[in-house]
């Protein structure tokens, strides 16, 4: 496949300052699009920053210190990506706490819900879910008023949804992939889309523990976001809505409308097939 | 159908002042269960106490609080005598956002922040809380139920957030739950009335027939069962309430009303033909 030309893209992209936020930042640069990379850490988003500039020049990625959890956060922070990048065409909810904020060995030691402290809870489920939502009201009327636009939510496996030993995480993600699903409706011929991306299992990114018995090498790399966040931040994608792709299932090899059907399917639960009814 | 005597069961509902709170309330106290009736809004809840005329202790709390929440399952524990069951039925819908969503559809952009925020608490944040501090006492006891009341294509229709969204984060979390406790003999399911309910949270401006809307009622002998020592073993299920049939054995209800919790089973429940109601007119934007 040709990789798609994201030139006069504007992409804002949270939790930009690593794992699967820094591979689609320097992904969708290397495509043409500029990118606001917005970190809680500034460190990290300057150093993905000062990585796409280094490629691309100056004015390809500014950084952006951005709490989503916060509503003003979320508005300077589109503010300054119209003011400084000359525009906005794609949300990448990306940013999220992960269970090692719950519990470092959770891989190997899952964490039962009554373990964990209701401040822990609430932080996370205030970045997961709400920096999402916030981030995407403070976005969606210059998306709708250009007529053309795109939010991307990075959500997990249904099954790590609802899975024992991972939670609030996976709640959290059932909430924001039930509300792309929703947002997707609710901006149904406006030409701004909303879709899911997932890496498709467990990513070699610092939400797993550095000392875990997963190995990273046979777990999915970050980059596999990045063919499909570039074909969605594109127009090649027009009219794709409410759907929910997988990065692992993505072949480049393919071109990116047939790898979109075979990777994608409807955002949240209505893919799974009905079970068969028991005797 | 099994005539159940919860006598010794003690039970605690949330949102007991009106709609299934209320309804699950008068059902368990009638069948002799001991109930905690939980609701942030203490007069509802003694209305609800009298209309049972026993059985029912009325207590305030806000649920979102914890305090308020650990407070809540302590003195339960120490005033009642104990708690078997916990039923998270307390809920905010989507007229607390705009009255008249039902015709004026509220789209994501709309919504108030604080409102926002509001529901999330009481809905995810409060079901958390209060399973959290009660789960200690259940598993010590090794016997003990969560059920928590969620919704069916509603979680991922357009114009319904964050009511949806909210119940999604609550359908897996039971799911999660329920695998935490596996085999300590405490269990978590989901029950849900299985469509539109009539309750408060649907406003009579709404364009249900209200005869047509399931009955609060409904939830009566499923949650009756999960009380029971008869649901011994019934771990990460949902049940539709208007598929259970009060007349029917509990193993041929388990069938015709019961499914794996969370997506397998909501794909199952909306292939069997759930109405999909598309919320208000498609206004310009």
């Amino acid at each position: 496949m040709t990789a798609p030309d994201l030139n006069g893209k504007v992409v804002l992209l949270t939790g930009g300052g690593g794992g699967l936020g820094r591979a689609m930042a320097l992904g969708l640069a290397d495509c043409g699009a500029r990118v606001a990379v917005l970190d809680i850490d500034a460190a990290s988003a300057d150093a993905v920053t000062a990585e796409i500039r280094n490629r691309h020049g100056v004015d390809a990625a500014i950084a952006i210190v951005c709490d989503i959890s916060i509503e003003s956060d979320c508005q300077h922070a589109v503010e300054r990506t119209l003011a400084e990048l000359g525009g906005l065409h794609v949300l990448v909810n990306n940013a999220a706490i992960g269970m090692r904020f719950i519990s470092e060995d959770f891989v190997d030691t899952p964490p039962k819900f009554w373990e964990y402290s209701a401040d822990r809870f609430q932080a996370l489920m205030d970045v997961n879910v709400r920096g999402t939502f916030l981030m995407s009201q403070a976005v969606v009327h210059h998306l709708m008023e250009q007529g053309w636009g795109r939010i991307v939510n990075v959500t997990t496996s249904l099954d790590s949804m609802m899975r024992g030993g991972n939670m609030p995480y996976g709640q959290s993600k059932a909430a924001i992939e039930a509300a792309a699903a929703s947002w997707a409706e609710d901006l149904d011929g406006t030409g701004v889309t909303v879709n899911v991306l997932i890496p498709g299992g467990a990513a070699n990114t610092t939400m797993i523990p550095e000392h875990s018995s997963l190995d990273r090498d046979k777990i999915n790399q970050p980059e596999v976001m990045i063919a499909p966040i570039c074909w969605l931040a594109s127009n090649e994608s027009d009219g794709v809505n409410r759907k929910r792709f997988i990065g692992r299932d993505w072949d480049p090899s393919l071109p990116a409308s047939e790898a979109a059907v075979a990777a994608g399917g409807p955002a949240a639960w209505g893919a799974l097939p009905p079970r068969p009814r028991s005797q | 159908m099994p005539t159940r005597d919860l006598t010794g069961k003690i039970c605690i509902v949330t949102g007991t002042g009106s709609g299934l709170g209320k309804a699950m309330t008068l059902g368990l106290a009638a069948a002799g269960a001991t109930v905690a009736g939980v609701d942030i809004n203490l007069e509802a809840a003694r209305a609800t106490a009298a209309e049972a005329g026993s059985n029912v202790t009325p207590i305030s709390c806000d649920i979102t609080k914890v305090a308020d929440a650990d407070g809540t399952i302590k003195n339960v524990i120490d005033r009642l005598g104990g708690l078997h069951m916990l039923v998270n039925c307390a809920g905010l819908g989507m007229s607390m956002l705009r009255r008249d969503y039902w015709s004026n559809r509220l789209y994501f952009w709309q919504t108030d922040p604080d409102l926002w925020q509001k529901l999330m608490d009481v809905n995810v944040r409060g079901a958390f809380l209060m399973a959290r501090a009660a789960a200690p006492h259940m598993l010590a006891q090794k016997w003990g139920r969560i059920i928590n009341v969620t919704s069916m294509n509603t979680m991922i229709r357009g114009g319904n957030m964050p009511y949806g969204q909210s119940k999604a984060s609550l359908e897996a979390a039971s799911a999660a739950w329920a695998d935490d406790f596996l085999d300590s003999g405490v269990t978590c399911n989901v029950l849900v009335p299985g469509g539109a309910a009539d309750t408060p949270m649907v406003p009579n401006e709404s364009p249900y027939d209200r005869e047509k809307l399931v009955k609060p009622t409904a939830m009566v002998a499923p949650i009756c069962f999960f009380a029971s020592n008869d649901s011994d073993g019934v771990n990460s299920m949902r049940f539709l309430g208007r598929n259970w049939d009060p007349d029917a054995s509990d193993e041929d209800n388990i069938k015709a009303a019961g499914s794996p919790a969370a997506w397998p089973s909501l794909a199952d429940q909306a292939a069997q033909g759930q109405p999909s109601t598309r919320i208000g007119k498609d206004i310009p934007r």
